[in-house]
């Protein structure tokens, strides 16, 4: 969902259905913050 | 459903034009053999000159079909502004079409803008949304029926700012993918379930602003957005 958005600090957003998470967030190499709700998540394969 | 009179558009070889009619859904009609056939109408300057054929020019041969469009907006060649005269060949040729996807209502649209190079052309052969579109690279007008925004603005660089009322989307996929120069977004989104690849390379866009409670299939979203700094959103539905 959010490749490659180089430039991405911030993330807050609940998600507490998301089952797959995989590379929703890769390449977000600035990403320093992240405040979230992940209670359902069952793959994270590569999701950072 | 309901027919409509095929004499409305003339075809090969005739002379378009005079005609505006609003098409309702599952139009279904029967064309005479030898014309032509499945196809698409073409509206100039907002009226509804004429129909063109998308499929292959399948002549002579007598072809029913149902129209699952409501509405379809043509890009026209600057040389064919005004009424138009062309054969069958030329159809083609001349124009490229893009066809709004009907179902619900005559505010479904797809691919209104795909591939506008210049948004003051767009405008000019739209039925519907004939005054201020985009001014300045601001989209405002309301969009608050719209259900099916699918590939609408792609590749629309004109684009710099959304803010309209989407609250009755439901499918955005790839919506604004390649709009280079989006940079500001906002909108009620509440009602989306598929935001697959809605801002596929945005990559000016840097501030998002929006509800996506209802959001479901969020593939490639925002991929490539390499300059989307913030996001902040409710994200309780995605899978």
């Amino acid at each position: 969902m959010f490749a490659y958005c180089e430039n991405l600090t911030s993330f807050n957003a609940d998600l507490s259905s998301l089952e797959d998470g995989t590379y929703m967030f890769i390449n977000c190499y600035n990403l320093t913050s992240f405040t979230s709700n992940l209670s359902s998540l069952m793959n994270g394969t590569g999701m950072f | 459903m309901s027919n409509i009179d095929y004499t409305l558009w003339p075809n090969a070889g005739g002379t378009l034009g005079q005609n505006k009619v609003q098409i309702p859904d599952g139009v279904t009609t029967t064309w005479p053999e030898g014309d032509a056939l499945v196809g698409n109408f073409v509206y100039n300057k907002g009226e509804l000159v004429g129909f063109v054929d998308t499929k292959a020019l399948i002549a002579n041969e007598s072809k029913s079909t149902t129209f699952p469009y409501d509405y379809v907006n043509i890009q026209v060649d600057k040389s064919l502004e005004g009424v138009m005269t062309f054969n069958q060949d030329e159809r083609t040729k001349y124009f490229t079409v893009f066809y709004a996807e009907s179902g619900n209502s005559g505010d479904v649209v797809m691919f209104k803008y795909k591939g506008c190079k210049t948004l003051n052309d767009i405008k000019a052969v739209d039925p519907n949304y004939k005054t201020t579109d985009i001014v300045d690279g601001v989209w405002s007008e309301s969009l608050a029926d719209l259900e099916d925004g699918e590939e609408m603005f792609d590749g629309c660089p004109q684009l710099i700012s959304f803010s309209s009322d989407l609250s009755s989307l439901t499918s955005g996929w790839a919506m604004f993918i390649n709009c280079w120069n989006l940079t500001s977004f906002t909108s009620n989104l509440s009602s989306l379930t598929n935001g697959s690849e809605m801002f596929n390379s945005c990559e000016n866009l840097t501030s998002f602003t929006s509800n996506l409670s209802s959001l479901e299939n969020g593939t490639y979203m925002f991929i490539n957005c390499y300059n989307l700094t913030s996001f902040t959103s409710n994200l309780s539905s995605l899978t």
